[in-house]
């Protein structure tokens, strides 16, 4: 294939898999363009022994690893953030960026995950990938993959069960204040 | 072992609200202005390198070493010039359809077939330029190797013209809905069989209906939509077709 074919197939996928992986909405382009101009250094190198689904994973993990490591440096030079006030920070700016509420939300659950959960949770829920592929792109037994996802499932699940009761709570507290 | 069902799909396991925010995890798209922005980045930054290369160097190693793939991505470049239904499968779903010739070059084996296309949609009179950047030509119907110049130069188009569309972007979204016309009609005229087709009669419907011609915008939005159905602008242009 062909780097437009890739492009025009994939980017969509690329473009969400970054997201999702916890690249902020404003560095998301450039990361989306980091992906392909690796696919376009690396394509003479692919084999197809994996799928190109799983190929391009592999680069968007790498690409939004390396974005989050530059952003958390970016930040640690300005302030003295902590780990736990950085995922709240995130969620403050996708809040700001992001026009969807729902997406948001997702971001801001995902974004509370476990590493390695979130990773098979995308791939599984989101790409729908099959439990192989994921296993393979992720070098992980399949029952691990299965076992992650039954530990992403439960916590994803918690998530929006705290976040109901959170908005619930802030109706009756705005309620209260009227 | 058996792979679960997703939750989006298993109204057993999961609530609606939880299928339905997934559902639109995995609808998310990449927005149309972005993609076209990505793109010219990727350009910019792959196609240099390449295009800069001397020539005795393409061909006393390029060539030698990957002489076989670099004729199969000539042969591909001129099975999309001459054979329309694979052409049409990339340009209806990438906003850039030219693939840059010395990317293709190193690429494995194509894999665009005329069994692989899908339908060519019916060409609508207000889009008919609309890519016709991959339109069928007599002289590409055979293949033969371009020169390095040629790739060179097609290059530099490429990047000229996504700085031309891009330009014409920034005008229209300062708000200057006339001068982003004159901008896209200049494009126009200077890449008539360029490769980013789609994205400038896109911009060309929004344009027009911000300029207040918004029965030209309809209808040719409807145009669009009708060709490209499932193009990355449709979205945005479907309150412009059916106000």
């Amino acid at each position: 294939m062909t780097l437009t074919e890739i492009y025009a197939q994939h980017a969509d996928f690329v473009w969400r898999t970054v997201r999702r992986l916890g690249v902020p909405e404003a560095e998301a382009n450039d990361s989306v363009q980091d992906v392909f101009v690796v696919v376009h250094k690396s394509l003479s190198q692919f084999e197809g022994r994996s799928s190109l689904t799983t190929w391009l994973f592999t680069i968007c993990r790498s690409v939004a690893r390396e974005r989050r490591r530059r952003s958390r440096r970016d930040r640690d030079a300005h302030d003295d953030t902590s780990v736990e006030e950085e995922v709240d920070l995130r969620a403050d700016v996708a809040r700001t960026a992001e026009h969807n509420q729902r997406l948001m939300l997702l971001e801001t659950i995902l974004s509370g995950f476990e590493v390695e959960q979130r990773n098979v949770f995308i791939l599984f829920e989101i790409e729908k990938l099959t439990g192989e592929e994921i296993s393979e792109v992720l070098a992980i037994p399949l029952g691990t993959v299965y076992s992650r996802l039954q530990l992403a499932r439960k916590a994803f699940k918690q998530a929006l069960t705290r976040n109901e009761a959170r908005e619930r709570f802030q109706e009756v507290r705005a309620g209260g204040r009227s | 072992m058996k792979d679960p069902i997703p939750l989006s799909d298993d109204a057993a396991e999961a609530t609606d609200f939880e299928r339905s925010l997934l559902q639109m995890a995995q609808e998310e798209r990449l927005p149309g202005d972005a993609r076209l922005e990505i793109w010219a980045g990727i350009a910019k930054q792959c196609l240099p390198a390449v295009a800069v290369l001397p020539a005795a160097k393409l061909s006393a190693t390029h060539w030698g070493v990957q002489l076989a793939p670099w004729t199969k991505g000539l042969i591909l470049l001129a099975g999309l010039s001459g054979l329309g239904t694979g052409g049409y499968l990339l340009l209806k779903k990438a906003p850039i359809t030219a693939p840059p010739a010395a990317v293709v070059a190193q690429a494995p084996a194509a894999v665009v077939t005329p069994s692989s296309a899908e339908p060519v949609a019916p060409e609508a009179p207000a889009v008919a330029q609309v890519g016709t950047e991959d339109a069928p030509h007599p002289a590409a119907r055979e293949a033969t190797p371009a020169s390095s110049h040629d790739v060179a130069s097609r290059e530099t188009t490429l990047r000229d013209e996504s700085l031309a569309v891009l330009e014409a972007r920034r005008t229209l979204r300062s708000g200057d809905a006339a001068q982003a016309l004159r901008l896209l009609d200049q494009a126009r005229q200077r890449f008539p069989k360029g490769a980013l087709g789609q994205e400038r009669e896109a911009l060309t419907i929004e344009a027009l209906a911000k300029s207040g011609n918004a029965a030209s915008a309809k209808r040719r939005a409807q145009a669009f939509l009708h060709a490209y159905p499932k193009s990355p602008y449709a979205a945005d242009l479907q309150s412009i077709a059916n106000p």
